[in-house]
């Protein structure tokens, strides 16, 4: 890990973490347009989170993008995976442009990227239809820190480490604590 | 706009800003630490019944969606929520228990501090019990109405006595064939819990139906608590008060009676008024003041005239005054945090019952045997905490808040004899037929951190009167419009429609009180939501339909207990609309919201309109009341 020192990330500390998967919930309602309660009543359709609660051995932790050196960016085909630099360094996918290819899902050295089924809009849905070959689109979804919400002032609002009961989740750019999430996730 | 405020009752307000002044946690501190919720359990997603568990549907699809016994959302929604509702039952019933064992004490002679106060109440309550009252005296009466009462909890045989006095005709029926009406209250409690019992029922239609079986149940036994309270401690009779934390005096021991059953609070009085000279003896000039807080507060206004401090949200916030010497509670809605409270001050905090002792309390054991005995050192430690009173720390708000109370159902018809001897629920019926009164609104339930306190409550009740709608209230929703001072003639002159100010003030003058009646008519606490139902009994028998095609609608906009969550359901079986301000945790499971909002109406008539902002809600009710007059063609 040469060139992400100092890069923004999200880490959990186990000792915190309850489990709960309240931090799930705040990410893939802070990735929708809606509320929970809205989404629920409304039974919208809602991106899966890009954090995962997990256990490992005796403890729990939630598990996502380290913002690593990022091979995900170089392995794009047409390029809609960025850094950037302004905002701590986040490595973010342009989700409107992704073709679904999965080549940075298969990049990436932490399993931090996921491929899901699109949501499509009504017009999409009518499009799909009327084409001869059914294959489901997919998107790459992956952290960005929630940086549609980053503050006029800089500030940013991550949803999971506000919603975090036990304040476990924080964001943070030491290195020590990168590669000891990696390890958690037993990739070292 | 409402961002920054708490509370809408200034007294609150200014004791907000002392108890941050003196760095006391509150409960909007406490709401605001426990941000975020989390959102499993704020949908009703998380099962906890068995110890495989706890198990979690993911509400938006993407995770698990059975818990690892199989159980789907909607079984999970649907088992949750029947339990809440067991345990809002179980908290009206031991209400109404010891109201019922204290009334055959009196019979036996056993229980001095309490007597028949009311023969009349006795006479009609037997008579709706189906007692012969023939040639029998008053205390062979309450026996019998004792023990009819008593026998409903456990009643093998025969019907359910009070779920007969409570419901028309029309709807026993109906409950009948649907094979909901219960035999008895406890077994029916005991079969909704144990239907939730893991491996148990998992279907969640024949769940929710169990929910309004016990909701029957529920209104039962609600009524034997309010109408067994009037029988020991008399009718309540209209009587004027004041409300709000200004009740408190400087120079009074200030007693706070809080909780639910007026076993306790009523002797207590007795006690206060005898040990007066004890109190002005220990240096307190104006002697004992007792004032109410939460139901109990509304028991002792309804019957007595005791001014109400305040309801559930603030009760802590009373003690910030630093002029309260004790406060005295029972059960139901005594936030334990009122011990953290008190440690600051002098403040002596006495729990009362066995069954609900209070952590950190001084407790007072109290029984209806030995009730004068209890009462008596209940006010003994007042009068000791008032020597350690530090006067820097006292500050009492100004300006307490006018408000009428003690319109029981036998207030409301003397009142309405004013005008119509022979027939005084047609001057009800008729006014509504004619559109002076165009519906009727219940306000029930509590307040919630959600919510801005009492905010809710008082938007709503004026935008209703505003469109000649009559608003009466219980429980909290009484401590609300009561300080928010809307329970006073002014309020009807102030904010209610043409119509309806035309009808209240016809009703206020033929009573002789020189104006209208009040815009919001205080019908008692929780428990006495069931005087609201004899009224509309009466309105439904009147115009030969049942009470599901009444215009009569029921709002708990800041509610938050499981009794307050049994009471908006039995409301709905009834037949009732029934408005609820906050989101119940069921929104994960769309076939439980979808048959508590829409299908429950072609079941029962009612259904539930849930609508957080106090303004569209009162669109929806008016649209239901509005559309309810259609179908009757008036």
């Amino acid at each position: 890990m040469s060139n992400n020192a100092n890069t923004l990330f999200i880490y959990t500390d186990p000792d915190r973490c309850m489990s709960c998967h309240s931090c799930e919930i705040a990410c893939a309602t802070a990735h929708s347009d809606f509320d929970l309660q809205s989404a629920v009543i409304l039974k919208e359709k809602v991106y899966p989170s890009r954090n995962t609660v997990i256990k490992v051995d005796n403890f729990t932790t939630v598990v996502q993008c380290v913002s690593c050196d990022a091979p995900c960016i170089e392995s794009c085909p047409i390029d809609v995976i960025d850094r950037h630099y302004d905002f701590g360094g986040i490595v973010k996918i342009d989700e409107e442009e992704c073709i679904g290819c999965k080549a940075c899902a298969k990049a990436c050295p932490y399993d931090s990227i996921k491929m899901v089924e699109a949501i499509l809009s009504p017009e999409e849905i009518i499009k799909a239809k009327t084409k001869k070959k059914k294959k489901k689109k997919l998107k790459a979804l992956k952290c960005d820190l929630c940086f549609d919400d980053i503050g006029e002032d800089g500030e940013y609002n991550s949803a999971c480490v506000a919603a975090c009961p036990t304040q476990a989740i924080i964001l943070t750019s030491d290195n020590a604590l990168r590669s000891k999430a990696i390890q958690m996730s037993k990739y070292l | 706009m409402l961002e920054n405020y708490k509370s809408v009752d200034p007294t609150v307000s200014s004791m907000i800003f002392k108890a941050e002044k003196e760095n006391i946690e509150t409960v909007w501190d406490r709401h605001d630490a426990m941000q975020p919720q989390c959102g499993f359990g704020e949908t009703g997603a998380c099962c906890r019944i068995c110890w495989k568990g706890p198990c979690r549907v993911d509400p938006l699809g993407n995770g698990p969606k059975v818990g690892i016994c199989g159980a789907n959302i909607d079984v999970i929604v649907a088992r949750n929520l029947l339990r809440s509702f067991a345990v809002g039952t179980s908290a009206h019933t031991e209400h109404a228990r010891h109201i019922a064992h204290t009334l055959l004490e009196v019979s036996q002679g056993k229980a001095d501090a309490y007597k028949v106060k009311d023969k009349k109440k006795l006479i009609d309550v037997a008579k709706r019990l189906n007692l012969n009252v023939e040639n029998k005296d008053t205390l062979q009466i309450a026996k019998e109405v004792a023990t009819t009462s008593l026998e409903d909890f456990g009643r093998l045989d025969g019907e359910y006595a009070w779920a007969n006095a409570v419901l028309t005709e029309k709807r026993k029926e109906k409950m009948k064939n649907l094979g909901l009406m219960p035999k008895n209250l406890g077994g029916t409690v005991v079969d909704c819990l144990s239907r939730t019992h893991v491996g148990s029922e998992s279907d969640p239609a024949n769940l929710l139906a169990s929910g309004a079986r016990l909701a029957i149940a529920d209104v039962a036994m609600m009524a034997m608590g309010t109408e067994l309270s009037d029988i020991l401690f008399g009718t309540p009779t209209p009587v004027m008060t004041t409300s709000n934390m200004a009740v408190l005096k400087k120079d009074a021991i200030n007693i706070a009676l809080h909780g639910h059953n007026p076993l306790l609070c009523e002797v207590v009085c007795d006690a206060a008024s005898l040990l007066n000279q004890k109190a002005k003896d220990a240096g307190a000039k104006e002697g004992i003041n007792i004032v109410g807080v939460c139901c109990t507060g509304n028991e002792l206004m309804e019957r007595h005239g005791v001014p109400l401090a305040t309801n559930y949200l603030t009760q802590e916030l009373l003690m910030v005054t630093g002029a309260v010497e004790a406060m005295v509670v029972d059960t139901q809605c005594i936030m334990p945090a009122i011990v953290e409270t008190a440690s600051h001050y002098h403040t002596r905090i006495i729990s009362t019952l066995d069954e609900n002792k209070i952590g950190g309390a001084t407790h007072v054991s109290f029984h209806p045997q030995t009730a004068m005995q209890s009462a008596n050192k209940i006010i003994e430690l007042a009068i000791e905490a008032y020597a350690n009173r530090d006067d820097s720390k006292v500050e009492i708000p100004n300006g307490a808040q006018k408000a009428m109370s003690g319109f029981s159902y036998e207030a409301i018809i003397s009142t309405l004899a004013l005008l119509n001897a022979d027939d005084p629920i047609s001057v009800l019926t008729d006014n509504i037929a004619n559109g002076n009164i165009q519906g009727i609104v219940l306000f029930g339930g509590c307040n919630n951190t959600k919510v801005v306190h009492n905010y809710n409550y008082i938007t709503m009740a004026k935008e209703l009167a505003k469109k000649n709608i009559l608003v009466v209230a219980t429980g909290c929703a009484v401590g609300a419009l009561a300080t928010g001072g809307l329970m006073t003639q002014e309020a009807t002159l102030e904010y209610a429609g043409d119509t309806l100010k035309e009808v209240l003030t016809a009703l206020g003058d033929a009573a002789g009180l020189k104006g209208p009646l009040p815009m919001v008519l205080n019908m008692g606490s929780c428990v006495d939501n069931t005087r609201v139902v004899r009224v509309c009994e009466d309105a439904a028998n009147k115009l030969g339909v049942d009470i599901d095609k009444l215009p009569i609608a029921i709002s708990a906009p800041e509610l938050m207990s499981e009794k307050a969550q049994i009471i908006g359901t039995w409301g709905v079986v009834i037949g009732l609309p029934t408005h609820v301000g906050v989101i119940p945790p069921v929104t994960a499971s769309s076939f439980v919201t979808n048959f508590l909002t829409e299908g429950a109406k072609d079941l029962f008539g009612g259904h539930f309109i849930v609508e957080p902002d106090p303004l569209e809600a009162v669109e929806k009710i008016n649209a239901s009341i509005q559309s309810r007059r259609i179908a009757l063609g008036i």
